[in-house]
């Protein structure tokens, strides 16, 4: 018996009877929505998360990128979290993504949503082979919890919003 | 002042069997407490403990005679006190399993300290006058606090409340402590006390840590397991810190 | 009681922690880090006003998709492997390891980058690939430096929270060839970067574990705050994502519930830095998904203890624990300690775990962080009930809580030897009363023994207190 067949035959065998599912989305819409606007929300998670954040344009993206940092098109901003939905479109990219030492994200201001509840009804996350949500430089707390920004990723994430 | 809701009404009171060989005055305190709030209390002597020792240690059928001695001894009351918050719990939690009166028992058994503030109201325990000029550390034992609803437990996301600290907030010039860690397990924890020694002294050690660094004059607990042990090691130590059951100082007049 | 045919150690948990807290400013130093954890929990927790309807969420999905686990399993192989995701399945660790080895060689790949998975700890993967010849680098930090100093990980979570940046100094000296005495945590970080940026670019082939799988869609998720399971499958040909059965939610909506619940849970912060989804392999690219049950298909058929699958592998129950933190996660031998390792673990070795589920006072502060909701206190409880049942139990403690357990039904009996103790109390000189308290008394003293009991008292002082009623 192949190890599918019998792992299959085990759960059929030993699963318990369990509830129906849920409605999320549903539910997700009862939950009340937080104070202040869904920009000024998602500046405030993205710093909290050691982004910077700028209000400007595509030249603030084109300066930054001139200096050296890799610059990508955020498709979705989460308010929640501060994070960004980015798919890379090719290997390059998203090797870039994480290799480079700064990271510039344009999100245009209008693609923020409040929640993850939100980004993922209004994304469809599964159409493309890779995507991630970025929520700021990459950090560890690794070493006796002291938070160290900049750990494998990039140290520095610039997040401009546009439009 | 004699509790409009539960005047006249009886009570059975269990007494722990370590509360009853140990620590009497505990039971005293708690007995003149509800009978001075005009309640009739019934202390049947037909069993002296709910099992819960053993069942914690995984002998639960061993512990089962317990029980249901419990179950049989309680069975003609209405309401069923418990002077424990852990032996309340266990009583809640299984006996219901036993059949025959057990569900029931189950159902009509509560702790002291939930028995006064939701069936006798915070009004009538004020009326008792109690006063206790010190600030206080209070410690809702684990099994009380999570298994019983005597408080909101720090974790959960609810709107707080504590049951215990309000029964204590009617007692005159009482102060009650604020704590690092307001609900930390004290490490007594039955059969663990004896089974991790280092570790079970550690919790306390730390609980009474946070009690002196607070500026608390005494501890007052819901369970007086939770007190033996604490109580312990502070007499081990030499330090000073009086561990009292809520009713003891419900129970005082101002002679603290 | 089984006969044993390996000489493994069974788990003296209490002994192990009395030699962990030998070290008591050491041990407050760990117990106050892992609170300051769960303090920072509490603070992201009550940011949300629907936390609480969100763990009843995130619980009822579980309880849902354990109760159909082969058909969402089913449904998730149909479409990852539409998606050109290559899906085994492995009864068993020996059965995954072979498999992943097997993926390895038909690559020609020796060097291996892996980000976290407690699943391949938990099959012993590293020895099992290094004495094959492949070169295994664990890349998240925490891990790295366990895995350099030959240890396993102490947290789930927080692999390396048992040491102190001297330590992790001294490892790296040795190691990586910083400066003696280098303990700042910047400078550090930054020599790891140097050393497993090599290591990325030089890797044929990257592992990574596997948060959540979606059946709907057919992909994984992979959440990181280093970016190192992204550096890895981000350069790498082959892509191999090691999962239990247990990591599939059936839809993408319900990745919002745990997403929510999971970092906030497990570090405080609202999310980690990075949350991927890989549902295809780019061209060139081979990706593989190992489906592991080792054990889990078991743990679902115990009526008591299958809502441990729930689990998301947060680490919020050891942060919480009072124990875990004074006695830190080697004192479990397990590879996932603390109240979650105490329920899971006992399972596959119950003679070798029997001690497992007594470290624990059952005071529940695990049950009530759980973002799954699962019944943590309750379930330690019933695998006491087993562990007594076969005998584990040590054989002086099973005599006396037996005897107890006779005692304390009995009413008279209780006391008539409570009257004995309280007059050998009174009786005895301090010292005799230590030594006979036993353990109780390395640490404590025992009560002033009042002269009469509470029943006594009151057949005196109540009239109505005469007999049983």
């Amino acid at each position: 018996m192949s190890a599918r067949a019998a792992i299959l035959a085990a759960i059929r065998a030993a699963r318990p009877d369990g509830p129906e599912l849920p409605d999320v989305r549903a539910a997700a819409a009862t939950f009340g929505a937080p104070a202040g606007d869904l920009v000024a929300r998602f500046i405030e998670s993205s710093r909290a998360g050691g982004a910077d954040v700028i209000e400007g344009t595509r030249a603030d993206v084109d300066r930054l990128a001139d200096a050296g940092a890799f610059a990508i098109d955020g498709a979705l901003g989460v308010a929640e979290n501060g994070a960004v939905w980015v798919v890379p479109p090719d290997r390059e990219a998203r090797v870039a993504l994480f290799l480079s030492e700064r990271v510039v994200l344009a999100l245009d201001r209008s693609a923020i949503v409040a929640d993850f509840h939100a980004a993922y009804a209004r994304l469809d996350v599964a159409a493309t082979g890779f995507g991630a949500f970025v929520a700021g430089p990459s950090k560890t707390a690794d070493i006796e919890q002291s938070l160290v920004i900049g750990a494998h990723g990039p140290k520095g994430l610039t997040v401009v919003l546009v439009g | 002042m004699i509790a409009r809701t539960t005047a006249g009404m009886t009570v059975a009171l269990f007494v722990p069997c370590y509360v009853d060989q140990l620590y009497p005055h505990v039971a005293i305190a708690a007995l003149r407490v509800l009978e001075r709030l005009g309640l009739h209390v019934v202390v049947p002597s037909g069993a002296a403990c709910c099992g819960q020792p053993p069942a914690n240690a995984g002998f639960e059928r061993d512990a089962e005679p317990a029980l249901r001695r419990f179950v049989e001894t309680y069975a003609p009351y209405e309401r069923i006190v418990v002077l424990s918050g852990s032996c309340a719990v266990h009583v809640r939690l299984h006996a219901g399993a036993l059949g025959g009166e057990g569900e029931r028992v189950a159902a009509r058994t509560t702790e002291l300290t939930a028995f006064l503030h939701d069936d006798v109201g915070l009004d009538a325990v004020a009326a008792l006058g109690a006063r206790f000029p010190r600030r206080v550390a209070v410690h809702v034992g684990c099994h009380g606090l999570r298994g019983l609803g005597l408080a909101r437990p720090t974790e959960l996301q609810v709107a707080p409340f504590d049951k215990v600290r309000a029964l204590l907030s009617t007692v005159r010039d009482i102060e009650l402590a604020d704590l690092a860690r307001p609900d930390e397990c004290c490490g007594f924890g039955g059969t663990f006390a004896v089974a991790e020694p280092a570790v079970s002294a550690k919790m306390g050690r730390d609980r009474l840590r946070d009690y002196e660094a607070h500026g608390a004059e005494a501890v007052v607990s819901t369970d007086v397991s939770c007190l033996m042990h604490l109580g312990g090691l502070t007499k081990r130590s030499g330090a000073a810190l009086p561990m009292l059951h809520v009713a003891e100082v419900l129970a005082g007049g101002g002679d603290a | 009681m089984s006969r044993r045919t390996l000489a493994l150690p069974v788990v003296d948990h209490a002994d192990a922690a009395a030699r962990f807290i030998a070290d008591e400013a050491r041990t407050d130093w760990h117990d106050g880090a892992l609170w300051w954890v769960r303090e920072k929990r509490d603070r992201a927790a009550a940011a949300l006003p629907e936390w609480e309807a969100l763990r009843a969420l995130a619980s009822r999905i579980k309880e849902h998709t354990l109760s159909r686990l082969d058909e969402h399993l089913e449904r998730f192989e149909a479409n990852a492997t539409r998606n050109g995701i290559i899906v085994h399945w492995a009864r068993d660790a020996a059965e995954h390891n072979r498999i992943v080895h097997g993926i390895l060689e038909r690559h020609r790949a020796t060097r291996l980058v892996k980000s976290k998975s407690m699943l391949t700890e938990e099959c012993g993967l590293n020895p099992y690939l290094e004495a094959r010849g492949i070169d295994v680098v664990d890349t998240d930090l925490g891990e790295r430096i366990v895995q350099l100093r030959d240890e396993a990980p102490s947290h789930i979570v927080l692999p390396a929270i048992h040491l102190k940046k001297e330590d992790v100094g001294d490892t790296f000296h040795a190691h990586l060839g910083t400066p003696a005495g280098l303990a700042d945590p910047q400078a550090l970080t930054e020599a790891a970067r140097v050393h497993l940026r090599e290591k990325f670019l030089a890797a044929d082939a990257a592992l990574t574990g596997v948060n959540f799988a979606v059946a709907e869609s057919g992909g994984v998720v992979v959440c990181t705050n280093e970016g190192n399971a992204d550096l890895g499958t981000a350069l790498a040909p082959v892509h191999i994502a090691s999962m239990g059965i247990e990591k599939i939610v059936p839809r993408l909506d319900d990745l919002a519930v745990f997403l929510r619940l999971l970092t906030r849970s497990a570090t405080g912060q609202p999310v980690t830095v990075y949350t991927s989804h890989v549902h295809r392999p780019r061209a060139g690219q081979e990706v593989h998904v190992v489906l592991v049950d080792n054990g889990r298909t078991t743990q679902l058929g115990r009526e008591g203890f299958w809502r441990s699958l729930k689990c998301i592998r947060c680490g919020a129950c050891m942060n919480t624990c009072p124990i875990y933190r004074r006695s830190g996660g080697h004192s479990y031998g397990s590879t996932v300690p603390g109240p979650i390792g105490s329920v899971l673990t006992p399972g596959l070795d119950l003679e070798r775990y029997a001690d497992l589920p007594f470290a624990s006072t059952l005071c529940g502060s695990c049950t009530a962080v759980c973002p799954v909701m699962i019944d943590l206190d309750a379930q330690l409880y019933r695998w006491r009930q087993i562990v007594a049942d076969a005998g584990y139990v040590p054989r002086a403690k099973a005599a006396a809580m037996k005897a107890s357990a006779y005692v304390l039904a009995h009413p008279g009996l209780v006391r008539a030897l409570g009257a004995t103790a309280r007059r050998a109390m009174r009786v005895l000189p301090t010292r005799a009363l230590r030594r006979a308290s036993g353990a109780w008394g390395i640490a404590r003293d025992l009560p002033v023994p009042p002269r009469e009991s509470f029943h006594a008292w009151y057949r005196a002082h109540r009239a109505d207190g005469r007999a049983a009623e």
